[in-house]
């Protein structure tokens, strides 16, 4: 890079800290760089900045009065404090003014724990509140769709007015009277309900005046566990975080990854999760129908896959990780060839968000169809990803399901199949023909990864206890081919996928380290059936 | 930070230039009769003339073009024609509600010039001068006053939309003689949090009003609250 294209700096002091930043850039986002953080309510860096929370204000030297950090830009030689006695006092005054008309109901509010006015007047505001005066009362409001707005906690921020106008470009809330009286409202009376993205605004409310009618009351937040995770709905791949107690996932949040989904997700992805929480799981080996511990179980299957001399045909689902259709593709080949299908659910019409347009829900319902794709899958069965297993149900050889439930297959589904192996969560069925049915974990419960619609290879993590005797699908699938080639059998995730991405070009200069929380894009972009 | 100055991005998002009428009535007659003209009235530092739009206890209110640096006193005296019903003056506010009052010992020495008026402890501002006698009850015309800017305050900025309304409600409630003396330390605290601390200055009218009449008036807040009876106040 030469001189003249080096973006222009600015150099500041920051708390008697030298920074160097870019011109333009504002003190808040500055300061953080230096792992300063100026308490701020309106700004957000998803949206515009307003500058009236006040919150943010920090001491300039020189300068008559303080300055919004949020909005203010770097200049050179500026010399900023965000700790001065002017600064502190000027935040602790504002933190006392949100508290006047906070009802302090952090009891009953379901923000207590993740709220910003709690972390921040326990952090700086007065030890003693000195309102004395009647509370203005401003009571609850259904917004439709999932939010329920309690006007009496809100602090006026307006993020979920900027949201709707700028980012869903869906002006559907309008702040309606002034002053003291200022109330955020929605226009007419369907308000938010339809509007494909409104749960967003759940999450950026600072506090609790915007909260999800989905999870009322049905967790505090200090006791919910968090484990980074990528949203199963759509090939979209968005980042989120299962949030999960007592062995539940109780909801899902957007987990902030610029390349893929922002700090959003669509409402359809954010509900759809009581699927997860399913209870009626396969949890032992059953071999035969009878329950087996997974050595003899696996140590007669070995045998009988030896032996087997049909053609094999296997059908996967695009729920699979990479690793699970990776090492299935792979034994498929050790086994001499074959048919390798899934099936995934299809919608009609993707629903962009216009303000992050790389963000939409997309047609592809499952999250890893671009996985199968890149891995030498096809797709089959139609837009409900039922049928199109005509052959497979009447496969005379050897028949391996992953994944897929079978749900709506007929009760004589591999009846006639020489060796019928069945991994999967659930059992219906068709499932129950299966020689040997092994129980393999959910994505919830499991590391692993999925290649979203853009071709980026993301991992997750698990955030829920496997129950019973469930295994990850690689780890089953990784030790059959082990012991059929005589190989070492991948332990971990991270190596299965190493194994897969000896085998395929486009993850070949993946790893698991690289990857890390944000994924990495796969070589080159396959595209998806049906694009 | 501030949304553009007019001459940056106004009408039209084109740059603009939005004046005072009384700033643009003056310009004919310094292009008419010269610059020298134009100083021959005011002084040094507020050159030429200003309107005073006189409200309040006077007998003769109403707008009055005089030179700039006219004293106070004979503002009141001469061109209003005295105080309404020959009563004491208790003090002026020299330049809109948003201004501190002056007790009467300031007005006395009070010359009406930019700098004359923040010798005497208050601002020009839009020389709205508010004449009071000794019958107003302070406490209440403050309360009034923050009344207003409550009502006015648009409501983004947070100590303006809390602050105001805060202030009112306290005003109300030692007016209604269940104040306490921990509540003047509040207000002047509160108010100055308001000031300089907001996108524009209506926040920070609230504190003027305020803060000078509990220093210049306590023993009217004081008495409301010692002993819920108005004291000061004649009838």
């Amino acid at each position: 890079m030469t001189d003249q294209h080096r973006p222009q700096t600015v150099t500041l002091s920051i708390d008697g800290t030298e920074v160097t930043v870019p011109t333009g850039t504002t003190i808040l986002r500055a300061a953080e760089s230096m792992g300063i953080k100026i308490p701020h309510y309106c700004y957000h860096p998803g949206l515009s900045s307003p500058a009236m929370c006040r919150l943010c204000l920090v001491e300039v030297e020189g300068w008559p009065k303080p300055a919004p950090a949020c909005k203010t830009t770097v200049a050179e030689g500026q010399v900023v404090y965000t700790e001065s006695d002017l600064a502190r006092n000027k935040r602790t005054g504002v933190l006392e003014f949100y508290l006047v008309n906070h009802p302090l109901d952090c009891p009953i509010c379901d923000q207590s724990g993740e709220c910003q006015l709690q972390d921040y007047v326990f952090q700086e505001g007065r030890e003693h509140g000195r309102g004395r005066e009647p509370k203005r009362v401003l009571g609850r409001d259904d917004f439709g769709g999932d939010v329920l707005f309690n006007g009496d906690r809100c602090v006026m921020c307006t993020r979920c007015v900027r949201f709707m106008r700028e980012v869903a470009e869906d002006e559907r809330l309008c702040v309606v009277e002034r002053g003291n009286r200022a109330i955020i409202d929605t226009f007419f009376d369907d308000g938010l309900e339809g509007s494909p993205f409104a749960g967003n605004i759940v999450d950026i409310c600072p506090v609790g005046a915007l909260v999800s009618k989905d999870f009322l009351h049905k967790a505090r937040a200090w006791d919910l566990d968090r484990t980074p995770s990528v949203c199963p709905s759509c090939s979209q791949g968005c980042n989120i975080t299962l949030q999960t107690r007592d062995n539940l996932v109780q909801r899902l949040k957007p987990r902030e990854n610029l390349d893929v989904n922002g700090w959003w997700i669509c409402d359809f992805g954010r509900h759809n999760y009581e699927w997860i929480n399913r209870g009626d799981r396969v949890d032992e080996p059953l071999v035969n129908g009878e329950v087996r511990g997974w050595s003899e179980a696996l140590g007669s299957l070995l045998g009988q896959l030896k032996d087997a001399s049909g053609e094999v045909k296997t059908v996967t689902w695009a729920h699979s990780p990479n690793e699970e259709m990776g090492l299935l593709k792979a034994l498929v080949a050790e086994l001499g060839g074959g048919d390798v299908v899934y099936r995934s659910p299809r919608t009609k019409g993707e629903i962009p968000l216009p303000g992050f347009p790389i963000l939409a829900r997309r047609e592809d319902l499952a999250p890893n169809g671009n996985g199968a794709e890149i891995l030498g899958f096809n797709r089959v069965g139609d837009e409900n990803a039922k049928g199109g297993l005509d052959e497979l149900a009447a496969h005379t050889g050897v028949l391996i399901v992953v994944g897929d439930p079978l749900e709506e297959e007929a009760g004589d589904f591999g009846a006639q199949a020489e060796l019928f192996i069945y991994l999967g969560s659930y059992l219906s069925k068709a499932a129950t023909n299966a020689h040997y049915v092994l129980p393999i974990t959910t994505f919830a419960e499991q590391e692993g990864s999925y290649t979203n619609v853009q071709g980026r290879v993301q991992r997750f993590w698990p955030g829920l206890q496997s129950p019973g005797m469930a295994r990850p699908g690689w780890l089953v699938l990784g030790a059959l081919l082990a012991e059929l080639t005589e190989t070492e059998a991948p332990t971990t995730a991270d190596q299965a996928f190493s194994r897969v991405a000896e085998r395929v070009s486009e993850f070949g200069e993946i790893n698991y380290r690289d990857m890390g929380t944000r994924g990495v894009q796969a070589k080159k972009t396959a595209g998806v059936a049906g694009d | 930070m501030k949304p553009p100055f007019p001459a940056q991005a106004g009408y039209m998002g084109m740059p603009s230039t939005v004046n005072n009428v009384e700033t643009l009535s003056s310009v004919p007659f310094i292009i008419g009769e010269g610059a020298d003209a134009y100083r021959a009235n005011g002084t040094q530092e507020s050159p030429g003339t200003k309107l005073f739009c006189v409200s309040g206890h006077v007998k003769r209110p109403g707008n009055y073009e005089l030179p700039l640096g006219f004293p106070l006193m004979e503002l009141i005296n001469d061109v209003c024609g005295g105080m309404r019903g020959d009563r004491t003056l208790k003090g002026v506010i020299p330049g809109g509600s948003s201004v501190p009052i002056l007790n009467a010992e300031e007005c006395a020495s009070c010359e009406m010039s930019f700098e004359g008026v923040i010798a005497a402890g208050s601002q020009l501002g839009c020389a709205a001068v508010i004449v009071m006698d000794d019958s107003t009850d302070i406490v209440k015309a403050v309360r009034r006053m923050v009344g207003f800017y409550a009502h006015e305050s648009c409501g983004q900025c947070t100590p303006c939309r809390e602050g105001s309304a805060w202030t009112e409600k306290i005003l109300r409630r030692i007016e209604d003689g269940r104040g306490t003396e921990a509540d003047l330390d509040t207000l002047v605290e509160v108010t100055s949090q308001m000031e300089g601390t907001t996108i524009c200055v209506l926040s920070d009218s609230v504190a003027a009003p305020v803060q000078s009449s509990i220093s210049k008036f306590r023993e009217e807040y004081l008495s409301l609250i010692r002993t819920g009876e108005r004291a000061g106040v004649a009838s």
